[in-house]
This record gives structure tokens, sequence and C-alpha cells, in this order.
């Protein structure tokens, strides 16, 4: 099992580099420039001051140095600088990324927590009218485009209902640790993002239970005399939920970059939105570290679930 | 399959639900690109209703709503007014400007004066002054300021100060100090090499910054040395203003709170909060629940919101415009350098039109550079280049320029097309573009709209070089849609001198020796009547010649929950905040 | 995402021995025909079926549609009447005007060319890529597998939005340079999951077969292993246009997307919440053709998935 563990891992690193190297010359290939960007409206700026901003910043290197010099940085944890912000990279991913995290997990268990015992029930009375239900609001959740739902739900819960805040993390105000004002503005984005998850993983449910429940083992435990209950959850279920563990990991990816939207439609201070800020202002370190982190995050999530995977079915393992 | 039917079904309810619950909400607009103050003028201010009963009570919280984050809290190498609105809650000047004339008015200086040679300013500081630590704040604090600029190399601001005497002997290392200002007790004294008429309003409403927190991080004899990388910069530990610094979450909010040193009467408020809502939609919907107080909107959500009985809608002429600029130095597109096919895209757009439609009124055309709030206004003598397409296309007919086939224009096989391009987000300026394009087809022009990102527009327009013209000045754009938020001095040489070509805000590449000379005198000679005339020289002459399609001023629209007592809005103050000290919230 | 199914060779043999209640026949026709007939039945996604090719046919003739029939040209503005309701006297406002009183239901037709190529070109792109690596690393395996697998788990471990948003804005591409991008970020999934079948189908019996007779590595990924692993990447696709469509839309909201006036659903449905205090019927229009679309296409991937599954196929 260490073994397997270890395997996955080393196979992670490989991918790592191969992240940053990406994500590094897609940035360095985009025409223009941030130096100019910082000193934008700067009328006074000559040639030689931009030149020392720009060496300043080593930005005047050949590629490969400042590839390597960047990475040699990260690999120490120092991020860097923002070009803008004149704020250690670090710092402003430390105060964004949990908040983005906290959307995304939460996104993630709603959908779990909604969407699978949606699929099961879909399953189990497959054909009635509760089926159709649940397939109908599972397909309406994913092709509906997440700004428009965002937007729609402050317009008729926040503005109209008041029922919820319209943005932000929490009420200024009000005590910090307020758990309670913390979940009523964490209900809309959650919400939004959790859609598309719960549409998943109840159609999911629903066609691998099926499927297994037309598999010979099922077959023999209807035979055996058991309740179509125990079948499910027993049987069914358990076998179902293995695929399931695969489809998680795809899953973190799209949330952690579907907040983008949220977070700019509920001025939710995540990492989506400082990335797209970042990217609009060619602010290289932000941008560069954030998909460094967030890709790392999902690699070991990745591993994880691999692992997970690797633990319930032995198969998997002797590959 | 019948299963499947039920998806249908019930999907078409679902959205004839989803569909039916839409309710009437307002977006804000996206900002300028430098910072500003705003114009006085014909009064257009709808104002909250004083109740003279109410007394000011002390306490409570005021709680602003921005669509982006401030970038810093420094105003030396502050460059935008997400972060000035912030920060000049903090530091503050020896001279203010009214906020409705933008005349100059006291402040840190009770007194102020200017040489009639305009070549030397004086303060005389109140007494008492001190920073939020209780600290004395002395001449010695603006004389820092200037040397923090000066040898700043992210600062935009340069140019203010740039012609005060030992100036640039001080950037440039050359000296410890500038000569040419003087600290006597009270008695600030800065002298100029020469004559500069914006210099008082400039240089005397700069933010000014404590030596005691920022000091350490200069050395006079090393110019390589600067206040750049400060940890104050977004966290100030000192304040001069009615409030001072508490916390900064990122992208979120920024909270202030009373500074119980400030000479000009204690705030009312205790606490002073800017919020950030990226999505319009988001802000007015925020306005509308009360999660915020305070917050620009856009023209087309003035009457939803003013409907709305919790809120005050504040509507006040605005010291800027948004316009059409044609670049004269580019490869390929040299007609921009013929005065009649610039007349004629004046012509041939309907800008009254745009204003009614797109801005519902609320704004004004322009057809030069001065807006009607600023003193130097005047629009005798001025073609008002009422929308016209016949004498649009005669003038593109005398120019040269036939109609071929196809309806577009050419002129020796070069027809008459470009791109025009605004910044993203900005919706108004994405729909003008539209109508513009739509517009200049029918004239026989054929226009390209497109869209970038406001940091790349401005880069664009600002450094970008023209494969042709790349040298002269020229920079890689055929149109663009942008805007200016104007200073309160009327001075636009920055803008239209043709020194300011290479380097400067001239990205047009317009060149004429009478604009030169007018902003030339607007900037030396400095009686009120002698800068007038030189302005009404300078606006003439852009009248006649139409650099820019000068587009339209669009009014403020400020909006604020009627709990806030004691707002007076006036162009030259954004958001009002002027005397913020003086506001105080209804229970 | 879809599930990985496994594909039989199909026959009826095979069909007959899970239901076991059909009598057995003999050389009986192939899964292509069982699984059409199959779908002949299913209406559902018939209807589905129709009305994409429905929209299809409009997008494709939405330049005769706004000339003939609506005449009113998607560009063609009138200030003077903007905001217009929907009303049923003309045919080019049947769904209104927006803010520059264009023909909403017009700018809707040729909004769905443009979605529509997005997501069925991106799509397409990504149905190449992924059946040529996924076919070639897993018959061939070895060193390729490895580096397919490496560059996947690359592109896969980048948050795709961050990926696409970094790119979009640093280079502000136009339609096509979007499909292109789109395209050559999401070929991932297709890929793994061909490569997944064919490692699978490289050990049956018919193609050990064809191999021991002497079959070229090329025939034999092409007209043995390709035409099982194309009805299930199909369906993989399917989905695939939707998901696309739904992120150009995000990706104009962000300001990203295709540049008005050139409209897509995504910048309409962007625009109509703009305009949401003056002109909320805007949203309807573009808002149901991205609902309707995805549906359908949701109910054909479903369908065909069905129809081609024996063991899940219901009466």
């Amino acid at each position: 099992m260490n073994r397997f563990v270890l395997r996955r891992l080393l196979q992670a690193v490989p991918t790592f580099f191969g992240i940053t190297i990406l994500t590094f010359i897609i940035m360095r290939l985009s025409p223009s420039d941030p130096v100019s960007l910082m000193v934008a409206g700067a009328s006074d700026i000559s040639a030689g001051d931009l030149a020392a901003i720009r060496a300043a910043y080593g930005l005047d290197q050949p590629l490969p140095v400042q590839y390597f010099s960047w990475l040699g940085h990260v690999l120490v944890g120092d991020f860097g600088q923002s070009f803008l912000f004149k704020r250690p990279v670090i710092q402003m991913i430390g105060a964004a990324l949990p908040n983005t995290l906290v959307l995304a997990t939460s996104a993630l268990l709603v959908a779990l927590a909604v969407g699978v015992p949606l699929g099961v029930v879909a399953a189990r009375y497959r054909g009635t009218a509760v089926d159709q239900i649940i397939r109908v609001v599972g397909v309406v959740g994913h092709a509906i485009p997440t700004f428009w739902f965002g937007l729609l739900f402050i317009l008729v819960l926040s503005v109209d209902l008041r029922l919820f805040p319209v943005g932000g993390m929490l009420t200024i105000g009000k005590d910090p640790l307020d758990i309670g004002d913390r979940l009523a503005h964490m209900v809309g984005p959650v919400l939004a993002l959790s859609l598309g998850g719960i549409a998943n993983y109840s159609r999911y449910m629903r066609t691998e239970i099926l499927e297994v429940l037309g598999q010979d083992f099922v077959r023999t435990a209807y035979a055996k005399g058991l309740r179509t209950q125990r079948v499910l959850f027993v049987h069914a279920l358990r076998n179902a939920l293995l695929p399931l563990i695969t489809a998680l990991g795809g899953l973190l990816a799209t949330l952690v970059s579907g907040a983008v939207v949220i977070e700019q439609v509920f001025a939710w201070p995540g990492m989506g939105r400082m990335t797209y800020e970042a990217a609009r202002s060619k602010d290289y370190p932000i941008v560069m570290a954030v998909v460094v982190i967030s890709s790392a995050l999902l690699l070991i999530s990745y591993v994880i679930r691999d692992v997970a995977y690797g633990l319930a079915d032995p198969r998997v393992r002797l590959r | 399959m019948n299963t499947r039917l039920g998806y249908v079904k019930a999907t078409l309810s679902a959205f004839v639900l989803i569909g039916t619950a839409c309710a009437p909400v307002a977006p804000a607009p996206v900002a300028a690109p430098t910072n500003a103050a705003t114009g006085a003028g014909p009064t257009l201010v709808v104002a909250p209703a004083a109740t003279t009963a109410d007394q000011p009570k002390p306490g409570g919280r005021l709680i602003v709503g921005d669509g982006s984050d401030s970038k810093t809290l420094q105003p030396v190498i502050s460059t935008d007014t997400s972060s000035s609105l912030v920060w000049a809650r903090m530091y503050e000047t020896l001279i203010d400007v009214d906020p409705k004339t933008g005349s100059p008015v006291p402040r840190l200086a009770e007194k102020f004066e200017v040489s009639p040679d305009s070549k030397t300013m004086t303060f005389t500081l109140r007494d008492g002054l001190q920073w939020s630590d209780g600290s004395a704040f002395s001449g010695d604090d603006f004389a820092f300021t200037v040397e923090a600029v000066m040898r700043s190399k992210r600062t935009v601001r340069k140019s203010i100060f740039q012609d005060i005497i030992g100036a640039k002997d001080y950037r440039d290392g050359k000296a410890e100090s500038i000569s040419g200002i003087k600290v006597d007790g009270k008695t600030i004294t800065v002298q100029l090499e020469t004559a500069f008429c914006p210099g008082l309003i400039n240089i005397g409403g700069f933010a000014i910054i404590p030596r005691s927190v920022f000091g350490k991080y200069m050395d006079p004899k090393d110019a390589s040395k600067n206040i750049d990388d400060a940890a104050e910069n977004s966290a100030p530990t000192l304040a001069m203003g009615p409030f001072k610094f508490k916390e900064w979450v990122p992208n979120d909010h920024i909270t202030l709170v009373r500074n119980d040193k400030f000479f000009g009467g204690l705030a009312y408020l205790d606490e002073w909060v800017r919020r950030v809502y990226p999505d319009a939609n988001a802000l007015a919907a925020a306005l509308k629940t009360g999660e915020i107080d305070l917050g620009s909107i856009e023209a087309k959500d003035f009457d939803t919101l003013r409907a709305v009985t919790t809120l005050n809608v504040m509507e006040y002429p605005n010291n800027g415009f948004t316009y059409l600029g044609w670049n004269e130095l580019r490869g390929g597109k040299e007609f921009f350098q013929n005065k009649a096919i610039r007349q004629a895209l004046a012509y041939g757009l309907n800008m009254d039109l745009v204003i009614d439609k797109v801005l519902f009124g609320h704004g004004q055309k322009m057809v030069a550079h001065t807006p009607p709030t600023s003193w130097a206004y005047d629009s005798t003598g001025l073609n008002d280049y009422k929308y016209d397409p016949a004498k649009a296309e005669q003038l593109l007919d005398q120019a040269g320029f036939a109609k071929g086939a196809d309806g577009i224009r050419q002129h020796n096989g070069q027809p008459l097309e470009f791109t025009l391009i605004t910044n993203s987000g900005n919706t108004i300026r994405e729909t003008l573009i539209q109508i513009a394009a739509e517009q200049y087809k029918q004239i026989g022009v054929n226009v390209t709209p497109r869209t970038e990102a406001f940091e790349a527009l401005v880069e664009r327009t600002d450094h970008s070089k023209d494969p042709t013209y790349g040298e002269q000045g020229g920079r890689d754009v055929d149109a663009w849609v942008s805007g200016w938020a104007l200073g309160a001095d009327p001075d636009a040489y920055s803008i239209w001198h043709s020194s300011q070509i290479q380097g400067g805000f001239d990205d047009t590449g317009y060149k004429n020796a009478d604009v030169d000379k007018a902003l030339q005198d607007g900037r030396t000679k400095c009686a009120q009547a002698d800068r007038q005339a030189a302005y009404k020289v300078l606006n003439k002459q852009l009248n006649e010649d139409q650099p820019y399609n000068f587009g339209y001023s669009a009014n403020n629209l400020l909006v604020a929950s009627t709990r806030v007592q004691g707002i007076e809005p006036g162009s030259y103050s954004r958001f009002a905040q002027w005397n913020i000290n003086k506001w105080w919230v209804k229970p | 995402m879809v599930v990985t199914r496994r594909t039989g060779g199909g026959s009826a043999t095979a069909v007959s021995l899970v239901r076991g209640s059909t009598p057995i026949r003999a050389a009986g026709p192939g899964l292509w025909t069982n699984a059409a007939q199959r779908l002949g039945r299913d209406r559902l996604t018939l209807l589905a079926i129709f009305v994409l090719l429905a929209l299809i046919l409009l997008a494709v003739t939405a330049d005769l549609l706004a000339e003939h029939f609506f005449q009113y040209g998607f560009t063609r503005q009138n200030l003077l009447d903007n905001y217009r309701m929907p009303e049923t006297a003309t045919p080019a406002f049947w769904l209104g005007s927006d803010d520059l009183g264009r023909s909403q239901v017009v700018r809707l037709l040729y909004g769905a060319r443009i979605s529509l190529s997005v997501g069925f070109g991106a799509a397409l792109i990504n149905l190449t890529i992924g059946l040529a690596l996924g076919l070639a690393a897993g018959y061939f395996r070895g060193w390729f597998d490895d580096l397919v697998q490496f560059v996947v788990s690359t592109l896969n471990a980048i948050p795709s939005l961050f990926l696409l948003l970094i790119i979009a804005v640093l280079f502000t591409p136009g339609p096509l340079t979007l499909v292109v991008i789109l395209g050559l970020l999401s070929w991932g999934g297709v890929t793994l999951f061909v490569r997944g079948q064919t490692l699978a189908l490289r050990e049956r019996e018919f193609v050990v077969a064809s191999r021991v007779v002497g079959g070229s590595s090329l025939r034999i990924m092409f007209s043995h292993i390709l035409p099982n692993v194309m009805p299930l990447v199909m369906v993989l696709s399917a989905i695939d246009v939707g998901g696309l469509i739904l992120t150009e839309s995000a990706l104009s909201f962000l300001g990203l997307g295709i540049s008005p006036p050139t409209p897509s659903w995504g910048n309409m449905l962007t625009n109509a919440s703009a305009n949401l205090s003056r002109g909320p019927w805007l949203v309807y229009g573009p808002g149901a053709a991205i609902l309707v679309t995805v549906l359908c296409l949701y109910l054909i991937g479903d369908g065909v998935r069905d129809a081609l599954d024996p063991r899940l196929s219901r009466s």
C-alpha cells in the first residue's frame, strides 16, 4: 500500500513541474508588459526609469533564468511580491485561499449530500414522477449559467425577500465569529456553486446504481430473498461509490475555477477574483503563485482519490 | 422515455418560474483612468432633504460601496480612484478646493498666497496641528512628501513638483534636500523655477505623508532609496485626516476609525468602511437592501433607485468627459490627420441621441476640452457639431473619399476604415462603440468595435508604439474610447501640448502651435482673466480641429441611504467626501 | 463527468444472455442496428434530436431569415426604439429589442450560430485530439502512453477556468481563436476515456485475432477499436458541447468572451443582466436558448447511451 502511495506521489512531481512551465510560458508569451502597466499614466517616466524598474523585478533576464530563479524561490515557499500591491504574494493568497476553499469544500459537500441521495432515490423509483422531477432539477441546475443563477438569487432572495445578504463574507460590525452570519452569507454562493455538482452526482449515482442493479451479484441477492432496500444500500451503493470517488477529483477542479464567476457576483474575496484581476494587470507573481498552488492542491486531491480508490478496490493497486 | 418527458415539462415550468422572478436592479459604473476632482456648475443636484429638527449624533458607521479594491494607501504612488477614495480620508492637504467651484480654500494652511510673478507660494499653517499619535505636524512633513515623490520610481506625480527649485537635483541625487522649499515655523515657502499657475492647487492640494513614519525608507544622500516598498503604504500608522487606518481585508473591505486628533472638528462617525462589489448589479442590490450606505450608479438605474424610499439619489455635473480619440500617428490611417475627416466624425455621430438613450439624459454633450462645470468654460463661438450626416458625407466627399460599391469610402485604394477599442466591463462605453460603428457605417466609414481589458487599453494608449510612427510617439491603436477625470485646475498641458506626444498623454499625436501657446499661457500667466482668455483660445482651436470627438460629460450619480445626513455633493469632491467629518447617521 | 462504460462487441446473443427472456436469434443485427432500433422507440430523445437539429438549421439560415423574414439585420440599431417589449405584430420584435433597439430574435439566431459553433467546434477539436492520442496511447502503451498521461494530468490539474481566464485576458481572442483555445484545453477527459477503452479492447479476442492474422496497428485501431469506442465518446462529446457553451457564457460575463456587436448567447445574457432594470424580458431569449440546448444535448447523450447499452434498456 505504501509503495502505491509513494508511486502516486512521485508521479505527481513531474506533473507539477509541467504545470509551472506551462503557466510561465503562457504568461510570458502575452504581448503586454507588466512594467508598463505598473506605471500606466506616468507622464514623466523615462526609458531609463522603466529599465531600472524592469531590472529591479528581474524582468530583464533571459526567460529560462527567470523561470528557474522563480522556481527556486517557490520551492522554499517564497512566491515573491505582487507587482501591483507590493505585498508578499503568500500573504495575499493566504488571505484569499481559505475563502475559496471554504466555498469549494462546502459546495462539494452540499453536492454530495444532496446529489447522492437524490440519485439513489431516482434510481430506486425509476420511471415514476419522483425520478422525473429529480432528473429535471438536475439538468436545469447544470444548464443554468452560474452567474445568472447568482444574480437571480440576489435579486429574488436578497433584494425582494431580504432573506440573505447581497455579498461579502460577513456583515460589517458583527462579530467575525458569528457563525449564523457567516452561514447566511454562504448560502447564495455555495448554492450557485453546487448546482452543477448536484446535477452531476444525482445523474451519476442514478446511472451507477442502475448499472449495478443489473449485475449478477445483485440478482443473486434478490434471489436470496433480500429486500430491495437492503440490496440497494448494502450492495449496490457500495459498488457504485467507487467510481464516485473518481469523479470527486474532477469536481474540485471545476469548483475552484468555477468560483471565479461566483466570487465576482457575490463579492466573495477569494482566489478566483484575485487571479482575474491579477491576470488583467499582468501581475505575474500572483498569477503564477495561484496556478501553482491550486494545481498542487488538485494534484494532492487526485493522489488522495487514487489512494482511496486503491484502498477500496484492490485490483487497482496491482496495476 | 416517458421519464424523460418529465425533463421537458418540468424544465419549462421551472424556467417560467425563474423568469418571472425578475426584479429591477441597478448596476454601477467602472473607473475612470486617473484620479481627480469633479466640478461645479449649474445646479443639477437632487440633494437629500435636510431635516432641521435632527441634531448630529456621534456614533455609527458609514459603509461605502466601490467596484474594485484599492491598490495602495500611499498617495505618492496611488494612481486610481479606488485607492484615493480611501487614503484621502486619512491624509490631508495644505489647501482644498471648494466642492462646487473648484477654487482653493484653506485646509491645513489657514492662509495662502501666490506672488505676482506666480513663482512663489506661501502657506501659513494653523496652530496646534497634530498627527493621530499626538506628534506635531509641521511644514517639514510637506517638504518630505515632495522629496518622497521626486525619488519614487512608481509615482506618476513628479510633473507636479519638478518645477520647484532644486527638485530635479534632489531627484538625481545631486542634493540632499529640495532647496526651493523653505519651512520656517508655521510658514512654508515654495519657489518655482518658472511661473506655474496650476501649482497652487496641485502642489498645495497634494496629500502629505509623515516624515516620522516614512523617513526611515529614504536617505538624503542616496537617491536610489525610496518609500515605494514601505509596509505603511498598505497599513498607514499615522493619519492627519478625519479617520485613521484600522484594517484592510484584501478584496473585501477597508475599515477606518475616527481620528481623535483631527484638526477640523472630530468626525461624528465612529467608523468609515469601504466594501468592494465587483458586480454592478450586486452593488445596486446592496444599496437597496441597506448593506451599503453610499455608492455610485449608472444612468440606466437612476429611475429605479430613485423610486426606492430609503435612498436619496443625487445628480451633479462631472468634471470630466468620455471621448473618442483619433490616432493621427497611425500607419495606414493617415486620414486621421485630415481635419475634415475628424470633423465629419463629429457631425456623423448623433451624440445627443446617445446622451438621451444611453445616459437617459444624465449628461451633456462636449465639443471641446473644458467641461461646463469649470470656471474656464466658455462656449461662445464654439461649433456644437449638431448631428448632420449630410454635412459629414459632404466633408468626406470633399476630402476625396468617395463611396465604393460596398458603401465604404476610399481614397487611392485606402479604405476609410479603422478599429475602435474600449475597455470591457464598462457597459456604456461598450454600447457607445457599437452605436458609433453603426452610425459611421451610414456615412460610409467602416468601423470595427472591439473591447479589451482596461489595463491593456491604458497600456496601449500610454506606452505602445505604432510600427510606423512609433519613433515619433505614435501609439499602437487606431481609435479608442476612454475618459478623463480632470483635476481642479483647468490646465490641460499634459494632454494637448505637442511635447506630450512622446511619454505624455497626447495620445492622438495632435500638434498645434496656437494650442501650445495657449497652454503655455494658461500655465504661466496666472491672473484669472488671462487664464480664461488662454483657455478660450485653447478650446476654440480644439473645437475646430476635433482631435477627439469630445463625446459627453456624464453626470455623477451618487446614491445614499436616507439615514445618512450631511451630504453636500459637488463636482470637485468625489463621492461628496469633502465634509465627511460632518456626516452622521440617523440610528 | 460521465462515467466510463463498457461496450460490448454487440451481438444479439449477448443481449439475450442478459435479458434472459428474449429467444435466441441466430446471426442477428449488430450493435448499431440494435441501437438505432432502440433509439427509434425513444420518443423523448428523438424530440431532443429534432429540436437540436432545428436550432442548427435556424443558425445556419440566420442570414436568409434575417433578410427575408425578419427584414432586420443583427447589427441594425434604432436608438429611438430601444427597450421595446415583445410583440406579435412585427416578427423582428417577437422578443422585443435591446438597449440599442436591435432585434432580439435576430440576434438570438446569429448568437446560435456563434455559440453552437464554439460549442461544437471546440468539442470537435477535443474529440479529434482525444481520439487520436487516446487510441495511440492505449494501443501502443510504453513511453508514448506515459507522455500522454503526463500531459493530460498536467492539463487536468490546472483549474481550467483559470487557464482560460489567463489566456483570454492576455490575448483577447476573437471567436475563432476562442474555439481553438477551448478545444486545446479540454481534450484530457476524452483522451483518458479513449485510452482506457483501448487498453481494455486491445485484449479482446477479436483484436488479438486480428493481430495474429497480421493486421497492421493502424488498421486495428481504426476498424476494430475505434468503432467500439466512438459511440460513447460521442456521448461524452454531447455533454462536452453543453459545457463549452456554458464556459463561453461565463467568459462573456467576465468580459472575456466574444466581443459585441457579434452576438453570442453568452454575451447577450450578460448584456441582458446589465439592463435588467430597463428590459427584464431580454434575459428570456438567451437564457432559454442555453437551457434548451444543454437540455437537448443531455437528453441526446442519455438516449444514445441508453440505446447502446443493452443492460439499461427499458421497454
